[in-house]
């Protein structure tokens, strides 16, 4: 068929890109110059050349298959496809241990965060967003030298100090964590020195913050409802205004001194 | 300026999928395909030749065709590629380049020509009486196709590109997450 003879209803994008001029399909008000219908006159270049009469060649275009080309390459893209999709679980596991690598940071487990983060190092390795990970909580464990090396091997040199002191970071907020988990516990028990001692470790190491200072006024009032005496009481209120004084919305110190005021009022202690 | 030869040359793919576009939906609302060029060095890159539309749907539809079917298919086809560099900046292999290369070739295409538009406008004249509720959609689409080919210029298809296979594929792993 010769092409220049044609019609060209449609064109790629990119024609359009250089220009190129679009050919519209006879327009209808043309129909009437024209000297045949131009869908005929195609079929009938078309039948000869295939031999066919007008009805046989319709029914040749309708059913004319795919080139075989466009089947094959269609079908090798999707393979390519399916087998590219097919390696995504692991990086879909991965990022899931790197959630639960946090959870554990966050519970100051370091112990069970580098086990996590390992194992999916060991799946998907040299992983920017793993092994990065790995290396920071490699420094947060103490192991300063292998978590920058970690880090250094698959963040650019530019990152990579942000990389070391983020992790450097964790050390503390994991000990920080870690602190907080046992001070808990010891609240939990009542122990309350050793919780008041936890806490005071932590504002030490991490300064003041409204939250801490709350959580020792609750120590010291628990304390003094277990008869701690006045000195207790008097502790407690300096953290609780301590707390407020740092953040005056600060909700849980605002109960606090509303349960002091209510123990001090009664005059005793359980 | 890059000629636009040069980005058929590169981003081929993308035209011969961009005919295949307008090829499917022909097939589709039963217009007759007489010729197809997927791609060819040339000006334009690829054509299609169809026997007239019966109607201002068959006629919709074939000038959408090809945003629809490259759009999808360069999102698919960089998925892959895309979902662990985007999750955990996983490092590219050549099957996750060669990818990416064909999603991008793929999207680079999605809109149709000022030509696709041009037919489509004169269609609204030719079967204004019996368009139907698509004649709506048809001015502000072909308008915006218009107005796509003039912001080529100013790589218009490469930002929606980006679009289709970076933050497509970002929002799937927000929605996962």
């Amino acid at each position: 068929m010769n092409e220049e003879q044609l019609t060209k209803p449609t064109e790629s994008a990119d024609a359009a890109r250089s220009e190129a001029p679009q050919t519209e399909q006879a327009a209808p008000e043309t129909q009437a110059e024209a000297p045949a219908d131009p869908d005929e006159a195609i079929l009938a270049e078309i039948g000869a050349k295939l031999g066919l009469d007008r009805e046989a060649t319709i029914a040749h275009l309708k059913h004319r298959p795919w080139p075989r080309w466009v089947v094959l390459a269609a079908a090798g893209l999707a393979v390519l496809v399916v087998v590219a999709l097919a390696m995504s679980p692991r990086y879909f596991a991965a990022a899931a241990a790197r959630e639960r690598t946090y959870a554990a940071l966050r519970d100051g487990d370091i112990d069970t965060a580098l086990a996590l983060i390992s194992q999916a190092d060991r799946s998907v390795p040299h992983t920017r967003q793993i092994r990065g990970l790995l290396g920071q909580v490699l420094i947060a464990a103490g192991r300063e030298n292998e978590g920058e090396a970690a880090i250094r091997e698959v963040v650019s040199s530019d990152n990579a100090t942000a990389w070391i002191s983020e992790g450097r970071r964790l050390e503390k907020i994991v000990r920080g964590n870690q602190l907080f988990h046992l001070a808990e516990q010891a609240f939990q028990e009542k122990r309350y020195d050793d919780a008041i001692a936890k806490l005071q470790e932590m504002v030490s190491s991490q300064g003041d913050a409204p939250n801490l200072e709350s959580s020792i006024g609750w120590c010291y009032l628990r304390k003094a409802e277990e008869g701690g005496g006045p000195e207790a009481a008097a502790a407690a209120r300096e953290a609780f205004n301590k707390a407020l004084a740092l953040d005056p919305k600060n909700q849980d110190a605002h109960d606090g001194l509303a349960e002091l005021d209510k123990l001090t009022t009664q005059g005793g202690s359980k | 300026m890059i000629p636009g030869i040069l980005i058929a040359l590169l981003t081929f793919p993308g035209v011969i999928v961009h005919e295949i576009g307008h090829e499917f939906f022909c097939r589709l609302t039963g217009v007759l395909v007489y010729d197809v060029k997927y791609f060819r060095v040339g000006n334009p890159a690829g054509y299609v030749i169809h026997s007239r539309p019966k109607n201002f749907s068959q006629q919709f539809w074939i000038t959408v065709g090809p945003f629809i079917v490259n759009s999808v298919v360069a999102v698919v086809v960089a998925l892959p590629a895309a979902l662990p560099y985007f999750i955990l900046g996983a490092p590219m292999s050549i099957l996750h380049w060669f990818l990416l290369w064909v999603g991008v070739s793929v999207g680079m295409h999605a809109f149709p020509s000022s030509g696709d538009a041009k037919s489509l406008l004169s269609s609204i004249k030719f079967y204004r009486a019996q368009a139907g509720p698509l004649i709506v959609l048809a001015y502000p689409f072909a308008w915006a196709i218009f107005i796509a080919n003039v912001l080529r210029f100013f790589w218009i298809d490469f930002f929606y590109t980006a679009f289709l296979v970076t933050l497509v594929p970002k929002g799937l792993v927000a929605l996962i997450k």
